[in-house]
């Protein structure tokens, strides 16, 4: 019977230890992280010159967000820094320091703009 | 009871309940015990408690269920392959790639999960573990 089934009985055991896998998870993305996530999406759309949005720290107190550009020519990087302000205080993070920081060759970032926002 | 019902016991079930009950007592923040316990009782609060203890009750905490669950995947595996005949070689590379590769998806779904080297170790060693002391199904 076992050789009968015994696929069934492999998929029956990599789908328990799967579960058990998924179950043992966590979600550590708290409201803040949302919304930092939300300024992320939101900041992609449309434009392939940002990399990613995040805090520049992950501690409680930070108010920085810091965007990762491409290297790009044309763009103005303070308009970019003043989207960057209206779309994070239209997701209740206010007063942020926004920092524009593109990637170098050295492995240090370079920040392109630094700005506080109203 | 037959042999291989007591070895199922020993190197697949056990160390299951053993990992279970290490994330019962010690992890509260996890899908696993918020859903099934709803929180309501666990012994360690707080991970920051736990941070504040020694090396041993935290690699206990954090990679003991790890180890633990390799330690019975790669039992249940090698018990799979020896009852269903089939000629699979190097089988034991396929679940150590297996073991490899749930600990390195870690670092794709980090909102998720924690990735921590010791974790590699840990899973590498439950692995060996496993395969020493099951042998005879290899």
């Amino acid at each position: 019977m076992f050789k009968r089934f015994r696929f069934l009985f492999l998929a029956l055991i990599l789908i328990s230890y799967s579960l058990l896998y998924i179950a043992t998870s966590i979600d550590r993305c708290d409201a803040n992280c949302e919304r930092i996530s939300a300024v992320d999406t939101l900041l992609k759309k449309n434009r392939d010159y940002v990399y990613y949005t995040s805090r520049c720290n992950w501690s409680a107190a930070s108010d920085s967000i810091c965007v990762w550009v491409k290297d790009t020519s044309g763009i103005d990087w303070n308009l970019l820094a003043d989207t960057v302000c209206q779309i994070a205080t239209v997701n209740g993070l206010l007063q942020q320091k926004v920092f524009i920081l593109k990637s170098t060759t050295t492995g240090f970032p370079d920040t392109v703009v630094k700005k506080q926002c109203p | 009871m037959s042999v291989f019902v007591k070895k199922i016991a020993l190197h697949v079930i056990l160390p299951l309940i053993i990992g279970l009950i290490i994330y019962f007592i010690a992890r509260p923040d996890t899908w696993l015990v918020q859903k099934l316990l709803q929180s309501r009782f666990y012994f360690i609060e707080k991970n920051g408690d736990i941070l504040s203890t020694g090396w041993f009750t935290k690699f206990v905490v954090f990679n003991g269920p790890d180890f633990c669950w390799s330690y019975s995947i790669t039992s249940a595996l090698l018990y799979w392959k020896f009852f269903s005949s089939i000629k699979i070689p190097y089988f034991p590379l396929f679940i150590f790639l297996l073991i490899l590769m749930q600990e390195l998806v870690q670092l794709l779904f980090t909102r998720y999960f924690t990735f921590d080297i010791m974790d590699i170790v840990a899973a590498i060693s439950a692995f060996i573990l496993s395969w020493y002391l099951n042998k005879e199904y290899v």
